[in-house]
């Protein structure tokens, strides 16, 4: 039987991680990982009391702390999603992933590429004298 | 033969001690997310060495399911260009095999829990089904509460609709 203690370290080392990754990273999304990071040491310490005490209220309140994180979560990546500028498009139709994922720049899109037959004729028109 | 309660834990703390210390490092959002999975399913295990069963089970589908499911896909439509492999670590090989490894140890520790009694040694004064007591507590003593829990949660959804009918306009 391991004491409570190693539990409630273990927890602290994970909401001491969770806290400075909330508080020093600036992308929004990994910010909302260590929020997460955060509620999970706390959901840690309640199971080792419930545990300890040998009582499932412990459990109860760590199943309400992660339907809410799951619910925050969910929220809270729309809105990232909703406030992220960059040009997005969830209709398979219309995104080109392996452009996007290669990182192919607007610049790219708004010079298309030439036909054959006009390749052809400018590079005739650079052998004429 | 019991599997000594100390080795479990150091086993598990220490999978998600530094996964935990590397998500937060990582410049990569998915690697970020990958890495916040390894850290959910060793806490999972965490859960599972305190005998909370349905804890672990709920830690499982609702975290390490549907949330680093969000995470993955909010990272592919923000930031696509974190899908592109880094050809100077291959990260890729130890992380999978880490998190094969970590669900490998948990399933083997809890089908060795069903057959066997128990794999660590267990507390007279815990029931013998955890859902079972779960159920009972969640939905006899403390109905109340888990009926205000749908309060956020009917919050959330009117939050998501609002934003995505605030695009479609």
């Amino acid at each position: 039987m391991i004491p409570v203690e190693h539990y409630l370290a273990f927890g602290l080392v994970l909401f001491l991680i969770g806290a400075g990754g909330a508080l020093l990273r600036r992308n929004p999304v990994v910010i909302l990982m260590s929020i997460e990071l955060m509620m999970v040491a706390v959901t840690i310490n309640l199971i080792a009391f419930s545990r300890m005490w040998g009582a499932v209220n412990g459990q109860l309140f760590s199943i309400f702390i992660m339907a809410d994180a799951a619910a925050q979560t969910a929220l809270a990546l729309g809105i990232v999603v909703a406030c992220s500028a960059r040009p997005r498009t969830a209709d398979v139709a219309k995104s080109e992933p392996a452009e996007a994922i290669q990182g192919v720049s607007d610049r790219d899109q708004e010079q298309p590429v030439a036909s054959i037959d006009e390749e052809a004729d400018r590079y005739a028109e650079r052998l004429q004298p | 033969m019991m599997l000594p309660d100390r080795v479990l834990f150091d086993f598990f703390a220490a999978i998600a001690a530094a996964s935990a210390l590397a998500m937060v490092t990582r410049r990569n959002i998915l690697h970020a997310a990958i890495l916040l999975l390894a850290t959910l399913l060793a806490t999972g295990g965490i859960f599972l060495q305190l005998q909370a069963e349905y804890a672990f089970a709920a830690q499982l589908l609702l975290f390490a399911g549907g949330v680093v499911l969000l995470f993955v896909l909010v990272a592919m439509l923000v930031a696509p260009e974190s899908l592109l492999q880094d050809a100077s670590f291959n990260w890729k090989n130890y992380s999978i095999s880490a998190l094969a490894l970590v669900a490998a140890i948990e399933i083997i520790a809890f089908v060795w829990a069903r057959h066997n009694g128990a794999i660590w040694p267990a507390l007279a004064a815990l029931p013998s089904s955890n859902t079972g007591a779960v159920g009972d507590a969640l939905f006899r003593d403390d109905l109340l509460a888990f009926e205000f829990t749908s309060v956020p949660l009917l919050a959330t959804i009117i939050g998501v609709v609002m934003l995505a009918k605030r695009r479609t306009r």
